[in-house]
């Protein structure tokens, strides 16, 4: 399997941020900071979908659920 | 070049409810799905809940009744991780099916580690193929199986904590020793179970991993793990540095998000040395035979990219937070702490409020199914003035923090918030990781979707895997009639030998009378 060209995630991660400059031995690391401040807004909008509801209602159930 | 031969187990939580909002017991949960998995999946038996698929994978219900899905014998990171992702993607469609067919509504199928109200874990076993006893592998080995949760831990709460203690690797807590032959209690960070599962070789397995969403997260351990085990067998010097308590030395570097963290290193000269620096003298060791006949072909590549990973967690661990499960719900909760106006500050002292009231209360401290709450706290202040000076001494701790025991229960809702959000990250498909996945923000994928697919319906390209999937595709209409198992293949006059892992050709032989 490993003939073909494979995504790696890191590659993105060591790029200035998107639309800036490259810094030449400054930030190396915009795309990845860039990339936090819009996974926090996604997160919160996740969270704010998903319905959390009762947490330690939640955590009894799962304890329930097998596992070693 | 030398092939390298491994394989994943995972063990997955599964909860429904009756719609009373009563807990749908879990052995009934577990028959259910193998049953809908009977139907839906060609497969042969492998006796009991087992199922071998037309990949070449086990689906089955193990001990503590969850499902767990072993993937097929991979040869390189790339097909492991995608098989991984296969049985989960198909876990997850047979849970749906399930919960169609009973009127149950969601099956939650999860990967969490903990449990937080129990001692209950769930865990992500490896199998490496190795050509030395596995005893062999022990002082090689547990450095890195120490030190490579920087990049392989699961994140959340350290489960035996009164608080909220973050952890890059939760189930660290529940390992007792360095070495142990036990799967369950007293597991050791290193196991020394040598059930071959083969004829000429031994099986290194591995239980002191999480279950990772991170592709990265889970491809790099499998990786970086072969071709340790691949060095190990080739005879070379790893050379690498080794904390003198390893254990204490886990639980240290899982504490600390930050990846500074400093273990004493055994050996006659005493130094000091972090998680990062032991890695990055495996990566050293390893490096310098990438390319060689004693490693694989994807060595090079390997050594690429954890380099880069140790280089990232040196200068900005938090800039792997759309990459890798620990720095992913460090941000989470970190976010998550702001918008209830908590700080990690503010959890450490209550953390170490309730530890130490723990620690003082001893059997005096009547706690409510919540833990130590404000009324517990009262009810202990006022047995006797030993524990009236606790209390008071603990008072005046908080209030130069700017808090006081009125908060106590604010707390403990956030704590079971974000407990619970740390169990929900990982159920598969509806969890929050897989939601963030949808949005796009997270970058962590190794393979491409069209492998995930394939992996689903096609055994890997080599070894045997190949030969039992495509035996389970042909033969699974007969399965009354086969019983399958890792090492071969059994039919009415006929046995198919599978126990050379590397085995390249389908040869059946007949029975002889004694069966």
């Amino acid at each position: 399997m490993q003939e073909r060209q494979r995504p790696n995630p890191l590659d993105s991660l060591f790029q200035p941020a998107r639309g800036q400059p490259d810094p030449a031995g400054g930030d190396r690391l915009g795309e990845a900071r860039m990339r936090l401040a819009e996974l926090s807004a996604a997160a919160d909008r996740v969270l704010d979908r998903l319905d959390l509801g009762d947490s330690q209602a939640f955590l009894e159930q799962v304890r329930q659920s097998g596992g070693e | 070049m030398t092939t390298c031969l491994f394989g994943l187990e995972e063990e997955l939580a599964v909860s429904a409810s009756f719609p009373d909002g009563q807990p749908v017991p879990v052995e009934f949960l577990a028959g259910r799905l193998i049953g809908q998995a009977c139907v839906r999946l060609p497969h042969l038996s492998g006796g009991g809940t087992r199922l071998f698929l037309a990949n070449g994978s086990l689906l089955y219900v193990d001990c503590g009744s969850h499902p767990e899905v072993a993937t097929p014998e991979c040869t390189t990171p790339w097909e492991a991780v995608a098989h991984l992702r296969a049985a989960e993607r198909t876990l997850a469609e047979v849970a749906l099916d399930v919960g169609r067919a009973s009127r149950l509504g969601e099956v939650r199928i999860a990967r969490c580690n903990v449990d937080y109200l129990g001692t209950t874990t769930w865990g992500c076993h490896e199998s490496y193929l190795c050509r030395r006893p596995v005893g062999e592998y022990v002082a090689p080995l547990v450095p890195h199986l120490v030190s490579r949760i920087i990049y392989t831990g699961s994140g959340g709460f350290d489960p035996r904590s009164e608080g909220l203690a973050f952890s890059l690797s939760p189930r660290v807590r529940y390992l007792m020793d360095v070495v142990s032959p036990s799967s369950m209690g007293g597991r050791g960070i290193f196991h020394t179970k040598d059930e071959p599962l083969s004829g000429a070789y031994h099986r290194l397995h591995v239980l002191a991993g999480d279950s990772a969403c991170s592709e990265l997260a889970t491809w790099l351990k499998v990786a970086s793990t072969a071709l340790i085990v691949a060095c190990v067998d080739a005879g070379v010097e790893l050379g690498g540095l080794a904390p003198a308590d390893p254990l204490a030395a886990m639980r240290r570097f899982a504490a600390d998000p930050l990846c500074r963290a400093t273990v004493e290193t055994g050996g006659p000269i005493a130094a000091q040395t972090t998680a990062i620096q032991i890695q990055r003298r495996y990566l050293q060791a390893v490096r310098a035979h990438a390319g060689t006949r004693a490693l694989p072909d994807w060595a090079p590549e390997v050594c690429a990219r954890w380099g880069q990973v140790l280089d990232l967690l040196e200068t900005s661990p938090a800039a792997l937070g759309a990459t890798l499960d620990w720095p992913l719900k460090w941000r989470l909760f970190t976010d998550r702490l702001a918008r209830r106006g908590h700080t990690w500050e503010s959890v450490r002292v209550w953390t170490w409020t309730l530890s130490t009231l723990r620690s003082c209360g001893g059997q005096d401290l009547e706690t409510s199914p919540h833990g130590i709450d404000q009324r517990a706290v009262q009810r202990f202040g006022r047995i006797g003035p030993r524990a009236r000076r606790a209390v008071d001494c603990l008072t005046r701790r908080l209030a130069r923090h700017g808090l006081t025991w009125s908060g106590l229960d604010d707390f403990l809702a956030l704590r079971a918030e974000l407990r619970a959000l740390d169990v929900r990250f990982g159920v598969l498909d509806k969890g929050v990781f897989a939601e963030l996945d949808r949005t796009g923000v997270l970058r962590h994928r190794v393979t491409a979707e069209d492998e995930v697919r394939a992996a689903q319906t096609n055994p890997p390209a080599r070894g045997r895997a190949r030969i039992r999937g495509e035996c389970v595709a042909r033969l699974s209409g007969q399965r009354g009639a086969y019983l399958c198992d890792w090492q071969g293949i059994s039919g009415p006059e006929r046995f198919l030998d599978l126990s050379d892992p590397l085995e390249t050709q389908e040869r059946w032989r007949a029975r002889g009378p004694a069966g």
